[in-house]
C-alpha cells in the first residue's frame, strides 16, 4: 500500500526547534510507533506528515512520491484523533459513510463498504445509534470506522485511545493490532504511553526533546536502550540505574557496595572509561534476584503486589531505590536488609557524561 | 493515631441513594484503600469520615467515640486532594508550616523548623523548601500536598486520588513512597482511587465500593485471589481476568465452543453451568499443555507478553515472561493452573469453595 520516508524534515517554530531534523523510513504494512513525553515533537512530526503542518526543511515521500507541498486532502491519508470528532446529528452509519459521500462514491459502493469495516470493527448493532447514545469505546470506534472506510494508502493516529478508560483502552489496542494484522495498512501512530507502544508497534521511534532519542523494534528499546532516556522511560517501572566508579573490573557502588562486572564486559568498559571511571549500571526489574548469599546489599524499602507477582523496592544507600521483581509469595517487612545479584545477560552500562549506552565488544 | 469504624452509614442525595449501609473498621495504623468506579461513593464516604456531608443514617467512630455532631474542624482530620491546593506566593516551608501555624495550634517556632525538615527530608523535597510552590512541577507539588498533610499528626489522613493527575513515572515513584512513609510512620490512612493497581500495591486492606454498597473487604491477597463476585474479580488484575461461561459434565468441567475441557478439583461443588474466571498468568503456553489454540495476536511488554489465544469461538487471555517466540496464527498447547480457577454462579457470586 504504502511507503513513508522523512528526509531531514524539521520543524521550527521562530528558532525554537518542534522537530530535530529527522530522517524515518516507514515500510509498506508496517505499524510505526512515535513515543514520546508531551512536548517532545511526535505530534507535530505526524502533523507534518499529514501535510497539517508545513515542514521548515526536509521532504516527504509517500510510496517514493515527493508530497512536501501536496495539500493534505491529496495525500490519500488518514488521520484518527484523539478526540473523535463526529457530526453529532448524524447515525453512526452515516457518519462512517460520510468521507465516501463527500467524494461521491456510489450509493452501493457506500453501502457495502460501510458494512465490511463495521463488520471487521464489531459494531453493526450501533449503527443506527447517533453519537451522543454511544459509549466511548464505540464512539471511537466509529472514528476509526471512518478513517477506515476509505481505504487509505496510510494511516496517522494521534493518541486514538488517549480519552478512553484503562479497560476499554486495552480491549481496542488489541482490536485495532488486530486490524493492522488483516489489513497491513501503514500505520504511523502516535502515543505518550510506553506500554501502548510497546504492545502494538512493529518499531518504536522514542522522541525527547524534539529529537529522536532511538528507532528499533520492542525488544531493542526495552533491552537495549540507546540513552539513559531511553532506559528511564519504556519499562514501567523504568530501567534501574545506579552510578557508581569503576576500577577495573569492579564497579563501587554506595557506600562501599562493590558489583564485579560480567567478564565479556570488561574490555569495553576498561576502553570506555581508561580503566577508572564513572558509569552508570542499568538493569532491569526482573534482572535483579534476591538471595543470602548474593553480592549486593540493600534494605527493604517498599513492597507491592501487583496481582500476579511482587515488586520489591530496595534502597541502595545515598537515596538511590532500585526495584526488583519477584514471585507473589515474597513477602518482606520494611527496612529489613536483603542482597542481591544481577543476570549477566541483562546488565547493561551508560556513560554518565553523554548518557549514551556503552556498546559491548563481545555480548555477555 | 486512631481506629476509624463506619457503621451503617446511608446517605442519600434526593431519590440517589449514595452511601447504602456502608460499615468497615479501619484500624490504628493501618493503609486502608477505597477502591471503585467513579460515582461508586468512595469520595462521598470520605466526605462523611471528614464530617464534610452528613449522613443520613449510621455512625462515624474515632477510637470508639461518636464524632457524629463533630465539625470538620473538631474531628483532627487531615485531607489530600487531587488537585493540589497550595499557597502559589508562599515557599514550601511555608506551605507546609502552614497547619502548625494556625492559631489554634501555636506551635512554637523550633518545633515547626523541625517537624517541616523532617517532612521534606522524608519526601525528597529540601531542595525546595525555599522555592514558590508556582514554579514547581506536578510530581513536586503533589509531594509538597502531601508533606502539608503529614506535617501534622492527625487522628487520620484522608486522601482523594492524590495522585490521579501525575503522569505514569510519578504515580509509580510516588506510590512507593506514600507506601514508605505510611509504614514508617505508622498512620492511620484512608485512600480513595479507582486504580487498582494503586489499591494492590499499597493497602493494607482494600474495602471494594460498588453503587453505594460494599462488595468485599480483605487484603490485596484476598481480593485478587479470592474475589467474592465476577465485579471484583474483573476490577483488579492486568489484563483482566477471563470470564468464560462453562458448563458441569460429570467430574468435568468445560466452556462450550472452545477447547477448555478441566477436571474439577476435589472438593469443588458446582452448579451445572456457572462462569469460569482464568487470572491471565494461570493460562500457561506449554509444549505439553493438554489443551489446544491458535496465536490471535501477541502484545510484547517487555517484562511479559500478554498472548491471546483463541480457543474455538473464545479468546484466552495468557501473559507470559519476556518476548515470546510465538506468531500469529501458530498453533499453541497450554495448561490451566487448576488450583487457581474462579468459579461464580450465573449472577456473578463466588461458588464452589
Amino acid at each position: 500500500m504504502a511507503t513513508i520516508e522523512l528526509i531531514n524534515v524539521e520543524k521550527k517554530f521562530g528558532d525554537v526547534h518542534a522537530v530535530k531534523p529527522m530522517n524515518l523510513t516507514v515500510r509498506d504494512g508496517e505499524f510505526v510507533v512515535l513515543l514520546g513525553p508531551s512536548g517532545c515533537g511526535k505530534t507535530t512530526t505526524l502533523r507534518m506528515i499529514s501535510g497539517l503542518e508545513a515542514v521548515t526543511g526536509g521532504q516527504i515521500l509517500l510510496n517514493g512520491r515527493d508530497v512536501t507541498w501536496e495539500r493534505p486532502s491529496d495525500r490519500d491519508i488518514a488521520f484518527v484523533f484523539q478526540f473523535f470528532a463526529l457530526y453529532s446529528h448524524m447515525t453512526a452509519r452515516e457518519n462512517i459513510a460520510f468521507p465516501l459521500q463527500a467524494q461521491g462514491e456510489r450509493r452501493e459502493v457506500v453501502r457495502q463498504r460501510v458494512e465490511e469495516v463495521s463488520r471487521l470493527l464489531r459494531m453493526e448493532h450501533v449503527l443506527d445509534v447517533r453519537p451522543g447514545a454511544l459509549s466511548g469505546g464505540d464512539q471511537q470506534r466509529v472514528a476509526l470506522a471512518r478513517a477506515l472506510v476509505r481505504r487509505p494508502a496510510a494511516f496517522l493516529m494521534d493518541e486514538p485511545l488517549g480519552a478512553l478508560d484503562a479497560d476499554f483502552r486495552e480491549t481496542m489496542r488489541a482490536e485495532i493490532k488486530r486490524l493492522h494484522i488483516d489489513q497491513h495498512a501503514t500505520t504511523v501512530y502516535v502515543t505518550h504511553d510506553q506500554i501502548e507502544a510497546m504492545a502494538m508497534g512493529d518499531r518504536i521511534v522514542v522522541m525527547s526533546d524534539a529529537d529522536v532519542q532511538q528507532v528499533g523494534t520492542p525488544a531493542e528499546v526495552y533491552h537495549d536502550p540507546a540513552n539513559l532516556f531511553v532506559a528511564r522511560f519504556i519499562g514501567s517501572p523504568g530501567m534501574n540505574l545506579v552510578p557508581g566508579r569503576y576500577v577495573r573490573g569492579v564497579l563501587h557502588l554506595a557506600e562501599g557496595a562493590t558489583y564485579k562486572v560480567p567478564d565479556a564486559w570488561a574490555p569495553s568498559l576498561d576502553a570506555a572509561t581508561r580503566g577508572d571511571g564513572d558509569l552508570i549500571l542499568g538493569f532491569r526489574p526482573e534482572a535483579a534476584t534476591v538471595g543470602v548469599d548474593s553480592a549486593i546489599p540493600a534494605t527493604v524499602y517498599a513492597t507491592d503486589l501487583h496481582g500476579g507477582y511482587t515488586m520489591l523496592h530496595l534502597e541502595l544507600g545515598n537515596n538511590t531505590i532500585i526495584h526488583a521483581r519477584t514471585t507473589r509469595e515474597a513477602k518482606y517487612a520494611i527496612n529489613t536488609p536483603v542482597r542481591f545479584d544481577l543476570d549477566p545477560a541483562m546488565v547493561r552500562f551508560f556513560d554518565p557524561a553523554t548518557e549514551a549506552a556503552i556498546i559491548p565488544e563481545v555480548r555477555a | 493515631m486512631s481506629n476509624v469504624t463506619l457503621r451503617h452509614i446511608t446517605k442519600r442525595f434526593k431519590d440517589v441513594t449514595a452511601l447504602d449501609d456502608v460499615s468497615f473498621d479501619i484500624r490504628d495504623g493501618e493503609f486502608f484503600v477505597l477502591l471503585g468506579h467513579t460515582g461508586a461513593g468512595k469520595t462521598t464516604t470520605l466526605r462523611v469520615i471528614a464530617g464534610l456531608e452528613r449522613q443520613d443514617g449510621g455512625d462515624v467512630l474515632f477510637d470508639e467515640e461518636p464524632v457524629n455532631t463533630f465539625a470538620p474542624a473538631d474531628r483532627d482530620i487531615a485531607f489530600v486532594f487531587q488537585q493540589y491546593s497550595l499557597y502559589p506566593n508562599m515557599t514550601v516551608f511555608d506551605n507546609l508550616a502552614f497547619p502548625l501555624r494556625s492559631p489554634k495550634r501555636k506551635t512554637p517556632a523550633d518545633e515547626i523548623q523541625a517537624r517541616v525538615t523532617e517532612v521534606a527530608e522524608k519526601l525528597r523535597i529540601t531542595h525546595l523548601l525555599d522555592r514558590k510552590t508556582a514554579r514547581l512541577s506536578g510530581g513536586e507539588m503533589q509531594r509538597v500536598s502531601i508533606g502539608r498533610a503529614i506535617v501534622r499528626q492527625p487522628r487520620i489522613y484522608l486522601m482523594d486520588e492524590p495522585l490521579s493527575n501525575l503522569d505514569a513515572k510519578l504515580r509509580e515513584a510516588l506510590r512507593v513512597e506514600l507506601q514508605h512513609l505510611q509504614k514508617t510512620e505508622g498512620s492511620t490512612t484512608l485512600f480513595v482511587t479507582h486504580d487498582q493497581i494503586e489499591a494492590l500495591t499499597m493497602a493494607d486492606r482494600i474495602a471494594v465500593l460498588n453503587a453505594g454498597r460494599i462488595v468485599q473487604i480483605g487484603t490485596p491477597y484476598d481480593i485478587y485471589d479470592h474475589p467474592a463476585t465476577t465485579f471484583v474479580a474483573q476490577l483488579v488484575g492486568i489484563p483482566r481476568i477471563n470470564l468464560l461461561r462453562a458448563t458441569r459434565e460429570n467430574g468435568t468441567l468445560h466452556v462450550p465452543d472452545s477447547t477448555v475441557r478441566l477436571d474439577i478439583p476435589p472438593g469443588k461443588t458446582l452448579p451445572e453451568t456457572f462462569l469460569l474466571g482464568i487470572r491471565p498468568e494461570d493460562v500457561r503456553p506449554t509444549s505439553g499443555g493438554a489443551l489446544q489454540g491458535e496465536v490471535a495476536l501477541t502484545e510484547p511488554l517487555g517484562v511479559e507478553t500478554v498472548i491471546h489465544i483463541r480457543s474455538g469461538k473464545h479468546i484466552l487471555l495468557s501473559i507470559v515472561p519476556g518476548i515470546t517466540d510465538l506468531k500469529i496464527g501458530d498453533p499453541v498447547a497450554f495448561s490451566i493452573v487448576q488450583e487457581r480457577l474462579h468459579t461464580f454462579d450465573l449472577n456473578g457470586v463466588r461458588v464452589g469453595e
